[in-house]
């Protein structure tokens, strides 16, 4: 029983309110840019639009659900209210304010940075202030969530955590970890040259500390998704998880080597060696085995569910499935995103085959094909789950709930497909227009179009999932039943110590981060020789 | 429950994950680190130590012949502009400025054969400009060794003068705004002129071009282009200057020159 269902409900209702705004950003970008529109005339209002879709989407509206998701599990899962309740609406508090400081410094177009904000360009210093603050707010989150576990651990001695706490709580660690090197960015090298106390910055060793942080983060809007596989989705089809503790693993190889690998990001970059390049890719790959052991669990979790609703043979357990289910439909569109996102993040993470498709509008898609769809549909069906819950009003209506999921998919997969195609004839990213009366790119032109009818269903499909929220959380008040996670065919009575905790995992997460991270850094802060002269952006009036 | 302390080596999560690890780690490593470095040919990756320090990216001359190419001419502009470059000046600035700009006016107030117009030019731009004819980043027969005698304070307040002096950019078009100013070439990575130099947007410390001559202006784009002009930041402009065709160079020259100034007049060649 969720007793502290506001604010779990407020962190909702800013993550998807956000969400929606973002939305229509990035449905606007997909066709101002497009053949179907003339040149804006202001390159300037594109990257406004892109600054404020993404540091929304990347910042702003996974955080805020992961935090929905952890304070909701730890009442749900430990069935006791969360300690520390008026440090959770300190840490709601800063991250509203942040992302308030944020919008309004990239409204007043003075922090068009997008939101990798690279140096040496430089935004406002209240913009960055904002996106710190998001962090801090975050980071009170995490701290709850170690606290809260330890209390119970406590109260608890030799009782096997449960399964959701334990993912919601690594995933915390991973974020409170991975955050560190964008902070470390943001705190002393980009800020004190936004308030103009120096002028100079080091933009090759912000870009290596900024890769500390962006392909952790990923993983990190990933985690919902797959708290979701393995502690919803069983339950929600009518089956049981295949395994806890090919969970617990999976969880803790997150933890451990989705950290050491950013540098990826920087394939193309010069001050990092190409050792440490080819370090970064082999640690990337291994992130393949906690995804695979998911894919091959969640699979069996399903089956489950098939055979226990009568399906036989081979295949007959397929049919067998509860198709009208709407969290069967999202776990499917999810699994199909993933694998081709999946497949396609391999030519990424990949040394020498990124060089094809580097800084192209595959990157783009690839990242909106595996977070815009396998990871946000999950989120839509996690809302859906919770909602009862925290509104006390049942959704009645399924089939719109199916709609919603059906568009979404063909949406992303739509917007997507012709976005990777684009990037393998050469289409660059980041730029705010093209002229497609141009021989040399005109064939990009009409798989540009077909993306922007994906966008444009996208919209449609975000503004619907709004809808059905808004209308559930206006209907009356029902009788809700108690809220149950999946669970295991064999009951969970005893795990290895090692995985009813986090201390050897945070270890080998650390060591490995210093290990990847430590010469690359320590190399760079050594140079005299590597600052350029900060540019400002948006302030030049 | 298993009561086994986790940090333990008879706890075979921590020999395992660890050794697993280790394993990884020390194989992604030889091959990174050692077999690849290795298989370039160069005298200077021989041995495991050079192919350690090749792939770990330690800085050193690594080429026999290897020099950072700097300018042939002088010296690189130590000048940075931000937002907050002119911010805390001194309240008479202005005034101080118009008395210095006396012995400006005599060029920059004539004919734009002779020079630029610096009638509300950016701030930032004329400072940064002035500091560079004295440092020698920026070099020019004339404004080297006019700029010799003047001190920090000099240049600050001259820059405000000008910047506060007229409206440079209240002008109207004559001419048809070329491709190249409105939208850049996108296909050969070139912005458009119009988000730096205003008229989409301005950015700290580019110049505004309204009414400047056409002569003037193409001269500039051809030296950044030749890199005989090497006071960008970055190499901004001699990065674009590169790319532009000489069509380009021309339009947007003939684009910008053709500007009316607030009594009606069209810039001179």
């Amino acid at each position: 029983m969720l007793i502290n269902k506001r604010l779990v409900l407020l962190h909702f209702w800013l993550a998807f309110a956000s969400f929606a705004v973002a939305l229509a950003l990035g449905a606007w970008q997909m066709y101002v840019r497009s053949p179907l529109h003339p040149w804006i005339k202001d390159p300037e209002i594109y990257y406004r639009s892109v600054s404020a879709h993404g540091s929304t989407m990347a910042y702003v509206f996974p955080t805020l659900v992961a935090m929905a998701l952890g304070y909701a599990v730890i009442e749900l899962s430990l069935k006791r209210a969360i300690v520390g309740v008026k440090l959770a609406w300190v840490g709601f508090g800063a991250v509203a304010l942040g992302f308030m400081l944020a919008v309004i410094a990239i409204g007043r177009g003075t922090a068009s940075v997008l939101y990798t904000f690279y140096p040496p360009m430089i935004g406002s210093s209240i913009y960055y202030i904002g996106v710190v603050l998001i962090v801090v707010g975050s980071w009170i989150w995490v701290a709850l969530m170690g606290v809260n576990l330890a209390i119970w651990k406590r109260d608890n001695p030799g009782v096997p955590v449960p399964l959701p706490m334990f993912a919601c709580v690594a995933s915390a660690y991973l974020w409170g970890w991975t955050a560190v090197g964008a902070a470390i960015e943001i705190t002393f090298q980009i800020i004190p040259v936004a308030l103009g106390w120096k002028h100079n910055i080091d933009a090759g060793l912000a870009r290596v500390f900024y890769s500390w942080t962006l392909h952790a983060i990923v993983y990190f809007w990933l985690m919902p998704a797959y708290i979701a596989y393995y502690t919803i989705v069983p339950r929600a089809i009518g089956g049981r998880l295949y395994s806890d503790l090919m969970a617990r693993v999976s969880f803790v190889m997150f933890l451990v080597v989705s950290m050491p690998i950013g540098i990826h990001h920087l394939f193309a970059d010069p001050q990092v060696g190409s050792g440490f390049k080819f370090m970064h890719s082999v640690f990337t790959a291994l992130v393949a085995i906690p995804t695979l052991l998911t894919v091959f669990t969640i699979c069996a979790s399903v089956e489950i569910a098939g055979r226990l609703r009568g399906g036989k043979g081979v295949m007959g357990w397929l049919k067998a499935l509860p198709w009208g289910n709407p969290m069967m439909l999202a776990i499917t569109f999810s699994f199909v995103m993933l694998g081709f996102g999946g497949a396609g993040g391999l030519i990424n993470m990949s040394y020498q085959l990124d060089s094809t498709i580097h800084n192209t509008q595959w990157v783009t898609g690839h990242f909106h094909l595996i977070f815009a769809g396998a990871v946000v549909i999950m989120y839509f069906v996690i809302a859906y789950d919770l909602w009862p819950q925290i509104t006390g009003r049942a959704i009645a209506d399924m089939r719109l709930i199916r709609v919603q999921l059906w568009l979404w998919f063909i949406g992303i997969m739509v917007l997507t497909i012709p976005w990777h195609l684009v990037g393998i004839m050469g289409m660059p990213r980041r730029m705010a227009y093209f002229d497609y009366t141009n021989g040399e790119i005109s064939s990009q032109a009409l798989p540009v179009i077909v993306s922007v009818i994906g966008g444009v269903i996208c919209l449609f499909a975000g503004l619907l999932f709004i809808f059905i929220l808004v209308r559930a959380h206006r209907s009356t008040v029902d009788l809700v039943e108690d809220y149950t996670f999946s669970l295991p065919i064999h009951r969970t009575e005893s795990v290895p110590s090692a995985l009813n905790g986090f201390r050897l995992w945070l270890a080998l997460m650390i060591g490995l981060t210093l290990f990847n991270y430590g010469y690359p850094i320590a190399s760079l802060i050594a140079r005299p020789d590597t600052s350029v002269p900060g540019i400002p952006i948006g302030q030049g009036h | 429950m298993d009561a086994k302390p986790v940090f333990s080596l008879t706890n075979r999560w921590l020999v395992g994950s660890l050794c697993g690890t280790l394993a990884v780690a020390a194989t992604a490593a030889a091959i990174g680190f050692v077999l690849l470095p290795s298989a370039q040919g160069g005298p200077q990756f021989r041995g495991i130590w050079n192919a350690i320090c090749s792939a770990a990216g330690v800085s050193r001359h690594w080429a026999q012949n290897e020099s950072i190419v700097y300018p042939a001419d002088g010296a690189v502009s130590a000048v940075t502009i931000t937002p907050q470059t002119l911010a805390h000046d001194a309240p008479d600035a202005v005034q101080r400025g118009e008395v210095l700009a006396a012995r400006c006016a005599a060029c920059h107030n004539a004919s734009q054969a002779v020079a630029p117009l610096l009638v509300g030019q950016d701030a930032a731009f004329v400072y940064k400009q002035l500091s560079d004819f004295q440092s020698g980043a920026r070099t020019n027969v004339i404004m080297t060794s006019v700029v010799k005698g003047l001190s920090e304070r000099d240049m600050r307040d001259l820059a405000h003068y000008f910047a506060s002096s007229g409206h440079l950019t209240g002008g109207v078009a004559t001419e048809v705004v070329p491709p190249i100013v409105a939208r850049g070439n996108p296909t050969k990575n070139v912005v458009s002129c119009a988000v730096c130099h205003g008229g989409i947007d301005h950015k700290a410390g580019a110049p505004f071009l309204q009414g400047l001559s056409a002569s003037y202006l193409g001269a500039q784009l051809d030296a950044f282009a030749a890199g005989q002009r090497h006071n960008d930041s970055g190499e901004q402009m001699r990065n674009i200057a590169r790319n532009l065709t000489e069509t380009e160079i021309k339009d947007a020259a003939a684009y910008y020159s053709g500007f009316t100034d607030s009594e009606g007049r069209i810039s001179q060649p």
